[in-house]
Parts: structure tokens; sequence; C-alpha cells
């Protein structure tokens, strides 16, 4: 039972051929396949915190530009706005000029008109005041002496 | 979500090979002869001297063993990707307990354990396992009647062993004594090796030369007698109940479970032993 022959040579042999054979197929590259990973897993970690640290400088600098960003709106709009006002004060000054100038000017046409109709009137007046005249009085006193006389009463009145 | 999957090579060889076998076992036990020469083995002599001779059965199991690791080894390295698939992860799984756990521990110098000892352990440890794993699948095999091949029987018992046979297992061992001590002499010098013998003083020669011989002979009968007792006891066992269910779990428990079990201790005594002789 326990037949210890000739077969322990070739069981030797046997395993030094698998030995040699498997280190070619199977140890020496799985060994260098673990190398492989752990250096491609160490390099992919180390340029993954650069990374990391490269988009903290950039995510800074971004806040930064944003904040500049908004300051500049914020200016931008404060100086519409004064702006806007300004031309609003402006409109309205200008309206409120023109208004006045325009009541002026109504003012005095107003005035104007008055002075004309008042003229009117007064001429008118004179002419029947100096009709009744005549026709109280009749045909004797100068037509000329009794105008210088009733405009004369006239600026009294007017006084 | 359930997945849907399809049976692969490997299922549907599972399958085939399991009703071939009960169909073959059903024919089998009817025509089932009383059990004789159990553990007896094939013998080819040519020679008139007992050295001259070999174990046909041994040679064959190993060769296919060979032929099966070595294609695995070439398929590996063929399809070998960064980003593993599952067979890929298997494999490196496994290569990985046996450099990590039980190889790089047990040396200072991580570059001999690396392109010395690895390739060595590595050999040592599939090698013993699947022959032991050998011992729990159904196959073929042989009736021998005083060294002579009788009869092939299909599914009666377990594929035979290399393991389960001293020639491997002493050679192996009487291997890793040599290679232990070669390594020894060529990494501290023969002074410093001599030296080892005499520590911790001159009267404990005898107990260490006895020390280092009765290694080998644990290291390689440990091995030998689970596999092949193993196997010799799952047989009777079997023969006693006429092969109903209970060889399963017996196949189960001394072909898996012993045999990966022994193989560990087997390969991670060579890699120990190897350690003790080069560090110390």
């Amino acid at each position: 039972m326990l037949s210890f022959n000739f077969t322990s040579v070739l069981q030797i042999m046997n395993f030094i051929i698998l030995m040699v054979l498997l280190t070619k197929y199977l140890y020496k590259p799985f060994l260098n396949m673990m190398d492989e990973r752990k250096n491609k897993i160490a390099s992919d970690l180390s340029k993954a915190e650069e990374f990391r640290k490269n988009a903290e400088v950039y995510r800074e600098e971004m806040r930064k530009e944003l904040e500049r960003a908004r300051e500049e709106a914020r200016r931008i709009i404060e100086s519409a706005a004064e702006r806007a006002k300004r031309f609003e004060e402006e409109q309205k000054n200008k309206a409120k000029l023109e208004a006045v100038k325009m009541i002026d000017d109504a003012k005095r046409e107003i005035e104007k008109e008055r002075e004309k109709a008042f003229q009117s009137v007064r001429s008118e007046a004179v002419s029947i005041a100096i009709l009744l005249v005549k026709r109280i009085l009749g045909e004797q006193i100068d037509i000329e002496v009794k105008r210088r006389y009733l405009e004369d009463v006239m600026k009294e009145l007017n006084k | 979500m359930a997945k849907k999957r399809r049976l692969s090579r490997f299922g549907w060889f599972l399958i085939i090979y399991m009703v071939v076998y009960v169909v073959i076992a059903y024919f089998a036990i009817k025509t089932m002869e009383p059990l004789t020469g159990v553990g007896n083995r094939w013998i080819i002599h040519f020679g008139r001297f007992f050295f001259w001779a070999v174990n046909p059965m041994t040679l064959i199991m190993s060769w296919a063993l060979m032929a099966l690791l070595i294609f695995i080894g070439y398929r590996y390295k063929k399809k070998q990707k960064l980003i593993p698939d599952r067979k890929q992860s298997l494999i490196e799984w496994i290569l990985s307990f046996i450099y990590h756990d039980m190889v790089e521990g047990a040396f200072e110098d991580k570059e001999f354990a690396r392109k010395t000892v690895f390739p060595f352990a590595a050999t040592l440890m599939l090698f013993v396992t699947f022959s032991n794993i050998l011992g729990g699948i159904p196959g073929v095999q042989t009736a021998v009647e005083h060294d002579h091949l009788k009869s092939f029987t299909l599914f009666q018992d377990t594929w035979y062993s290399p393991t389960s046979d001293l020639n491997t297992n002493l050679t192996y061992a009487l291997m890793v004594l040599f290679v232990a001590h070669g390594l020894a002499i060529k990494r501290k010098g023969f002074k410093r090796y001599l030296k080892s013998y005499i520590e911790p003083f001159i009267f404990m020669l005898p107990l260490n030369i006895i020390g280092e011989f009765s290694k080998v002979i644990s290291h390689s009968f440990r091995l030998f007698g689970n596999i092949a007792g193993g196997g010799i006891l799952v047989l009777v066992l079997s023969y006693m109940v006429k092969y109903f269910i209970l060889p399963v779990a017996l196949w189960g428990f001394f072909g898996f479970f012993v045999g990966i079990v022994q193989a560990m201790v087997y390969s991670m005594l060579a890699v120990a032993y190897i350690s003790v002789q080069t560090e110390g």
C-alpha cells in the first residue's frame, strides 16, 4: 500500500514543470497586475486630490468673481435708478416751466384781448356818448371840442 | 429586481454530469460486486527492484490537473484586464490569498517572498487543493487485483487524488525540506546555517536533526492519512449504505472541506518551514 517508487521522481518533474509554466502564465501576470492596479489606484487617488484642490481654488475664484459681478450689477442698477430719477426730475421741471410759460402766454393773451375789448368798448362808448350829447345839445358845440371834453371825462372814469 | 441569468457552460456541465451519474449509478448498484481490494493500487512494474514501478493513476490524474491549471493560467494571461471580470476576480482572489495572507507576512525580504517562495508555495497549494478536491467528485476508478488492473468502474468512488499517494506527499515534503535548507544556505551562508543546528547549545544537535526529519514525516503523512484514509472511509461507508444519499455528504466533507483545509495546512507548513530556515 505504501508503494514508494519511481512515480515520486516523475511527480517532482511534474511539479517543476507546473511551477515553471504557472510562473509564466499565472503568477507573473498576477503580480504585475497587482502592482499595476496598486500604482494606478495610488496615482488616481493623488490625481483626484490634485483635482479637488484645483476645484477648491476655482470655486474660491468663482465665488469672488460672482461677488464682483453682483457688486457691479448693484452699482449699475443704482446708477440707472439715479439717472432715471434725474431724468424724471428734469422732465418734471421742464413740464413745469412749459406750463408756467403757457399760463403766462395765456394771461398775456387774455390781457391783450381785454385791452382790445376795453379799447373798442371805450371808443364805442365815446361814440355813443357823443351821439347822446349831440342829441341833447343839438348841433351847437363844435365836435372837436366835445370829443376832447369827453375823452377827459373818460380818463377821469378810468382812474 | 430579478435579473434573468442564463446557465453558464459550467452549470450545464454539472447538470449533465449529475444526470449521467444518477443513471449509471442506478444500474451500477444492481450489478455491484462485493468490495475487495480497497486501497490497493494499480502499479506497473518495469524492473525487479521495488523502486522501478509507477502508479499510472497518480500520474494520469496529476497530468490532468496540470493541464487544467496550465489551461486556467493560459486563459488568465490571455484575457487579463485591469478591471477584472468574475473569473479573473476569483483567480486573483485565490492567488491574492496565497500571496498576501500566506507568503508575504512570513518573510522580511519581500522580493525574496515574491520571486522565490510565492511560485513554490502557490504551485504547491494549487496542486494539492485541486488534487484533494478530486476526492469529492465521483468519477472513474480502477479495480485492482495484485497490482494489476482488473476493470474500470464508473461513479462508485470519487476520482483518484494524486495526494492520496505517498509518492506525491512524501516527495513534495522532501522537496520542501531540500528547498528550505537550500535557500537557508544560499541566504545565510553555510557557516550560519550549520550554526543553527547547535543552537541554543551543542547538545541540541541530535534533537535538531531529528526535528528536521520528523517535519518531513509529519508533513507528508498528515496529508496522506487525511486524503487516502478519507477516501477509503467514504468508499466503505458508501458501499455499506448502498450509495443512499450519505455518500454525497461524505464526498462533500472529505473531498471539499477536509481537502481544502489540508491543502492549506500543507502549503502553510511548507511556507513556515522555509521561513523558519531562512529567517531564523
